[in-house]
Parts: structure tokens; sequence; C-alpha cells
């Protein structure tokens, strides 16, 4: 059952970590950029 | 400033409770199988991955298709390209990862040079590729240009990885579930395909993100520049020489350089 836990969590780590650091670019950049960025639907 | 639509709103809320769903009925619900016992369970996350990954590189195929097409280019294309790849792999490496652990319980190895590993190693390094040559070529018609063929070559790799089982003698089991009868049944087959369900959402939120960072760079790279200079004057302070960047992309080429260019603005 460890080899389970650790292949769900290493995939979920994964993500989860990619799902964050392009949420924060996208933030930072709209940051940046202001009220002039793009408003999505 | 939110980073999320009603759109991406609704389509994160159902990415996450449809994961947790998947976790439920993957590790608790479905019952252990006759032949792997409990490491079944690590294929409610592995096939569904790996299908996510060829359908980020098939994305990156469609949109570097249109962008060389002529009459279809547009910079949307592109951004679809290099969104598909960034997210393929992604899930590439969780693919080789989850794979790795399946394949030392079930056949005490970490890794065989087996065709389908093989392949996919080779996948993956080919989308690393394609990501390190977006970031070395500043135009972006040649860039689109260069990345279209190394997505290609992707697209051609995502066949042979997906029909290595059958063409090669390989250790890694045929195909499951997309056949007229599957080989497995009941929970875990309902498990299975709700696992497709689940990481297909999280699949295409990453994507519209992904997609949406694009735009707002390829705006950034044009636009950041005056964005600090703008910043500068309604300071009442001159632009220094150390502010200035020899090229409007080593200021503003990614969001680590926009951090730079807001830290300089900041700066008094």
């Amino acid at each position: 059952m460890n080899y389970v836990w650790a292949a769900w969590l290493s995939c979920g780590v994964l993500l989860c970590v990619y799902s964050f650091r392009t949420l924060w670019r996208e933030r930072t950049l709209r940051r940046l950029l202001g009220k002039k960025g793009p408003q999505w639907p | 400033m939110s980073s999320s639509s009603s759109l991406t709103r609704a389509l994160g809320i159902s990415a996450l409770a449809a994961v947790a769903v998947n976790a439920w009925w993957g590790l608790s619900l479905s019952p252990p199988d006759k032949v792997q016992g409990q490491l079944v369970r690590i294929l409610y996350v592995h096939p569904a991955v790996a299908t996510m990954c060829y359908a980020g590189f098939g994305l990156c195929a469609l949109g570097s298709i249109c962008w060389l097409w002529p009459r279809t280019r547009s910079p949307r294309w592109d951004r679809l390209a290099v969104a598909g790849a960034e997210v393929g792999a992604v899930f590439c490496a969780a693919t080789l990862i989850t794979g790795s652990i399946w394949g030392k319980a079930a056949w005490g190895v970490w890794w065989t040079w087996d065709a389908r590993l093989t392949l996919t190693a080779i996948l993956f390094a080919l989308s690393l590729g394609y990501l390190a040559l977006r970031r070395a070529v500043d135009n972006p018609h040649s860039r689109a240009l260069m990345s279209s063929a190394v997505a290609l070559l992707m697209a051609l790799t995502v066949v042979l990885d997906h029909y290595a089982t059958a063409w090669f003698a390989t250790l890694h089991q045929h195909t499951t579930l997309f056949k007229p009868s599957p080989s497995i049944h009941g929970w875990q087959l309902v498990t299975m395909c709700w696992s497709f369900v689940a990481l297909g959402l999280v699949f295409a939120w990453m994507v519209v993100h992904r997609y949406r960072l694009e735009a707002l760079e390829e705006r950034y790279e044009s636009e950041g520049y005056l964005v600090a200079i703008e910043a500068r004057r309604a300071e009442g302070q001159p632009v220094s020489a150390a502010a200035r960047p020899e090229t409007g992309r080593v200021l503003v080429g990614s969001a680590a350089s926009a951090e730079r260019a807001e830290a300089l603005v900041e700066d008094k």
C-alpha cells in the first residue's frame, strides 16, 4: 500500500505545484498590467 | 487581483470535486484486484495522466499545424501550442513517476529499457527541449516556426508511444480500457473511467490558465517597458540607466523578470 500512497501523493504534489506556480505567474502579470489587462469572460 | 473568471472557477471547483471522488473510489471504495492486489489503485491515476500527457502534446501539434497553415495562422494557435506542451510535459513527468513506482512494486525495478517506457522518456525530453527552445528564441515568428517543428516530432513520438505495446515486444501491458471488451469490470471499470473524467477536468483547467498566462506574457513583452516608464513618471523620477533594459525581452521576458521590473519601479 506504500507504493500506492507514493504514486498518488507524488502525482498530486506535482500537479498542485504546477497549478500554483501558473496561478502565481498569472497574478503577477495581471497586477503589473493593471486594469488595462485582458478581462476574461 | 484575481486570476480566475467564473468559467475557470467553475471548472476548477468541478475538477477538485472530481479528483476528490476519484481518490475516495480509487483508494477506498474500489476492491483490490485478484492478481495485482492493492497495486491496482495506482492504475486509477497512471493511465489517466498518461492520456492527458498525450492530449497535451496533441493540442500542441494541433496549435502548431494551425499556426503553420497560412490561412489559419494566428498567435492564438501558438499560445495553444505552448499551453498544451507545458501542461503535457507536467503530465508526462507524472506518468513517468507513477509508472516507475508501479514498475518497482510489480516488476521489482524502477526502470527498464522497455519500448513504451523509453519512448515516454524521449517524449518528456522532447517536451523539455520544446520549452527550452521557446525561451531561447526572441523573435516571435522564428520561435513559433522552430517550436512547431519540434511539436510535430513530439506528435510522431506520441503515435509511436501509443502503439509501442502492439508493435514491439514490451513488458508494459497492452490496452486495458479502449477495446471492445475491457479487461476490468465493475467498480474497477467505473473508477478507472472516472479517473479520466477527473484528470481531464484538471487538464482543461491547467490549459486554460496556461493559455491566459501566455497571452499576458506576450502583452507584457510588448507593453511591460512602457508600464514601467509610466510608473516612473508617475513618481516624478527619471528612468535610470540601470533600469533601462538592453532589449525589451531581457527585462520583461517572463513573470520572474516581471517581478524584477516591478522591483525596479518600486525602488525609490
